[in-house]
């Protein structure tokens, strides 16, 4: 029982960076923009968690508000990052898949190189504790799992709602699907195609930045360079996963952590077991198999992903 | 800008020029339009229209020239700025996004609904209802898009011009996607709708010109070559002046065919690629040297009756004999041996590969048989001189054999097609829509061939929504309706008439 109680409340704590870059790549993908460079972005994000509280007060105990910059300079590396890759993809119109391996690399890389002139080894900064919410937190085991977390995990859940209350009752969220799906009508509408990838690309990157932030700060609390291991990747799969739609894609953020966290807990409890590179893999092999086999509804998706646009190239 | 409630009494374009890379789409244009009028603009493809219209809409800059509205001159930089003078524009691709509904389509261009945190969707759905009312044209504001037909979603695009608060209106091809009943009623709803708003319509359709339009304008190789009253012209003029020669689309005078059964179908069923039966126990058969024409109103089967011929679509009952053989559910590579050609319908993604060349495309079918091939590699200079005469014969446009096929136009991508079926010399062929959306002199050249092809004593099968490439070419026309043949008519017994009554849905006349 404490077991499964272990399992259920790290699933919910440990999906919460996974469940913000997902939400912000299904921003980018909704306007047609295909951003793997999701990991780079977030890897940035959580350097810049440790950056700023470490460089305040190294190791020690930091005020709260400092340890919120660090969330608000990881968001802000996101968004310039975002707007870069428009640069790239909108702007230029390279091709977004390499173009998003390129970020991803820009992103470890740059954030790797400052980690080591700036901070140089490992290093662990106290970080955004965990705090049990009173009373709710004292139901047995529903307790347990759901309330007795960092605030910014309640945050990313709060953000499900509001990000399908955004997607689709805003303008803005109207304009984003439409430049998505048909951006010759969108443009024929007098809206700026553009623009509004720009915006979503920022919206996007700002969420990965959190989300990286949110791994130093709160999960780890200390950084190195591959402290995403491919949640920036999953962060994308998901987004197919859940169809472009807030609701499934924290379902399957949900899913995918609770492989990750069931396997890391089978490695702790049996130690004895020699292939634990072979758990590490099995819940990415999971993604892939979800992603096999859920049938692809394209007819509620953006169609237009991926494709660059022009408004004066014939088709 | 013009007041909202301005009526646009006169727009003119004067000396209107805009080049492309290589090519100059329009050329020193002056066009007028007053209060009321319909202006038809006609002309080949490639002619210049289309951009001249987006022009207006301001979605292109031209070089040179100038706009006047009601006498004043006016920028037109963004489409918001055309919307903002009162010019609204159906697109002959319908802009249109798939995933949303009717309502929030419309509530895209609708600046006034846009409240910071919420689409204020109440007031577009009036709106829609205002306009529906006032011009007779009903949708259902909660469709998505992708659940309507072509005609529906054709009318979700005059709703939204005219909720955009358009009063001038320009239509590009607004019929080129319609059924023959769709469009009467178009033209019936335009002639009402004329009485308050001037439109400029695009056309290649010369009766719709005659029917709908009071002025008419020419336009060839981006020029206007001719401007007049409709009235005063006959549309055998209009088309001559069009093309720059007579035309006379060629017709089948030759009597009923005799020949021996090319293809047979029996009880042939088929499902849609949404699952639902889209052939239900189908039957028909075409003769050696007969053209047998299907009509019908697209989405009736059509589609799945060419592709399950082809081998392109596996068969859930029923047979296809092909010439005494059993060929459905076989692979295309075997019916193609089989002597089986095919004229698509999607022909740039279907026909050809786009970037590849010509002369590549036009051995696709053979590119491993050993005429064109020896020990595995390409006969290069036997396929490039296989492929300049082909390019001769069939008068296909382009720079060179080497071009990719997908820059041409949609007449010669149809000609290139065309000449790689034909010169295969094929003993049966499946034709699908030849020549939807292609200009008067491209129609006439493949209706030409699609005859020789049928004095030479091959079968063709010709699936087309126009009727009077069905009544010009056909021994026999089937209407297919609902995945089944209602009826096969005789050319001599075939009218416009009859034929809609079937395509509708009516077995017998005197149900009516």
């Amino acid at each position: 029982m404490n077991f499964v109680i272990t399992v259920l409340t790290l699933t919910v704590r440990f999906s919460a960076a996974l469940l913000i870059a997902s939400l912000g790549e299904m921003f980018n993908q909704r306007s047609g923009i295909f951003n793997l460079g999701c990991e780079g972005i977030m890897c940035m994000g959580a350097f810049m968690g440790m950056l700023i509280p470490f460089s305040y007060a190294g190791a020690e105990a930091v005020p709260f508000y400092i340890n919120l910059l660090g969330l608000l300079g990881g968001l802000a590396s996101g968004i310039v990052l975002g707007l870069f890759f428009g640069l790239i993809v909108i702007t230029f119109r390279a091709p977004q898949g390499i173009a998003g391996i390129g970020l991803q690399m820009l992103g470890v890389g740059i954030a790797g190189t400052l980690f080591r002139s700036y901070i140089g080894g490992t290093q662990s900064i106290s970080g955004i504790s965990s705090f049990d919410i009173p009373l709710l937190s004292q139901i047995p085991v529903v307790g347990k799992i759901f309330f007795t977390h960092n605030p910014i995990v309640y945050i990313a859940y709060l953000m499900v709602p509001l990000a399908s209350y955004i997607i689709f009752k805003t303008p803005w969220g109207m304009k984003v699907r439409a430049v998505g799906t048909n951006p010759r009508a969108a443009d024929s509408l007098g809206i700026n195609v553009n623009r509004i990838r720009y915006q979503a690309l920022a919206t996007g990157g700002a969420m990965a930045g959190l989300a990286g932030a949110f791994l130093t700060l709160c999960q780890a609390k200390m950084f190195n360079a591959d402290i995403i291991s491919g949640r920036g990747f999953i962060a994308v799969a998901l987004v197919y996963f859940g169809h472009w739609k807030p609701s499934r894609i924290m379902f399957g953020a949900i899913l995918f952590t609770f492989a990750q966290t069931l396997q890391t807990q089978i490695q702790i409890f049996v130690p004895s077991f020699k292939y634990y590179e072979f758990l590490n893999m099995l819940p990415y092999v999971l993604v892939i198999a979800v992603l096999a086999i859920s049938r692809e509804s394209n007819k509620l998706g953006p169609s237009a992903l991926g494709k660059p646009f022009n408004r004066e190239m014939r088709t | 800008m013009q007041n909202e409630k301005d009526q646009i009494t006169n727009l003119r374009l004067e000396h209107i020029t805009k080049r492309f890379p290589g090519v100059l789409a329009c050329d020193d244009i002056s066009l007028e339009i007053g209060k009321s009028e319909v202006l038809a603009l006609v002309g080949e493809n490639g002619a210049g229209k289309t951009t001249l219209m987006n022009i207006i809409m301001g979605l292109y800059q031209p070089d040179s020239g100038s706009i006047f509205i009601n006498g004043q001159e006016v920028h037109l930089k963004t489409p918001n700025d055309a919307f903002d003078c009162g010019i609204g524009m159906v697109h002959q691709q319908y802009m249109l996004v798939p995933n949303m509904t009717v309502l929030e389509n419309i509530a895209l261009g609708m600046k006034d609904c846009w409240k910071t945190a919420k689409v204020d969707l109440k007031l577009v759905r009036d709106r829609i209802k205002e306009v529906s009312e006032k011009y007779g044209l009903a949708v259902d504001p909660d469709a998505f898009i992708w659940q309507l037909s072509v005609g529906e979603q054709q009318r979700v695009e005059l709703v939204k011009t005219l909720c955009l608060g358009a009063r001038f209106l320009i239509l590009d091809e607004p019929t080129s996607a319609l059924t023959p009943q769709e469009t009467d009623e178009l033209i019936v709803l335009l002639k009402r709708m004329s009485e308050e708003l001037s439109i400029i319509f695009i056309s290649h359709k010369l009766q719709e010109v005659a029917a709908l339009s009071n002025k008419v304008a020419i336009l060839r190789h981006g020029a206007v070559v001719f401007q007049g009253n409709t009235a005063e012209h006959s549309t055998s003029d209009i088309a001559a002046l069009m093309t720059g020669h007579e035309v006379k689309l060629p017709e089948n005078t030759e009597p009923p065919c005799q020949g021996e059964d090319a293809l047979v179908i029996k009880d042939l069923c088929v499902k849609s690629d949404r699952g639902f039966m889209a052939l239900d126990h189908l039957s028909l058969s075409v003769r050696n040297g007969e053209i047998l024409g299907i009509a019908g109103v697209s989405g009736n089967g059509q589609r799945e009756l060419a592709e399950s011929i082809t081998g392109l679509r596996r068969t859930s009952g029923g047979t296809i004999t092909a010439f005494g053989d059993e060929i459905q559910n076989h692979t295309p590579n075997h019916i193609i041996r089989h002597g089986i050609g095919y004229i698509p319908e999607e022909r740039n993604t279907e026909g050809i590969v786009p970037s590849m060349s010509i002369k590549e495309n036009i051995i696709l079918k053979d590119s491993s048989q050993s005429r064109f091939c020896s020990h595995t590699f390409l006969k290069q200079k036997y396929i490039a001189q296989y492929a300049e005469n082909l390019r001769q014969r069939f008068d296909i446009r382009c720079p060179g054999i080497n071009t990719a096929a997908g820059s041409l136009s949609g007449g010669n991508i149809q000609k290139v097609i065309l000449a790689r079926e034909i010169d295969r010399k094929p003993r049966f062929l499946v034709c699908v829509y030849p020549i939807r959306g292609l200009d008067l002199g491209a129609a006439e050249f493949i209706h030409k061939k699609l005859l020789e092809l049928r004095k030479s004593g091959v079968g063709v099968l010709l699936i087309s929504e126009e009727l009077d490439e069905l009544m010009n070419l056909s021994d026999r026309i089937a209407v297919i309706f609902k995945g089944q043949i209602q009826k096969t008519l005789d050319r001599k017994d075939a009218t416009r008439r009859s034929l809609g009554i079937l395509m509708a849905g009516v077995k017998d006349e005197k149900q009516l």
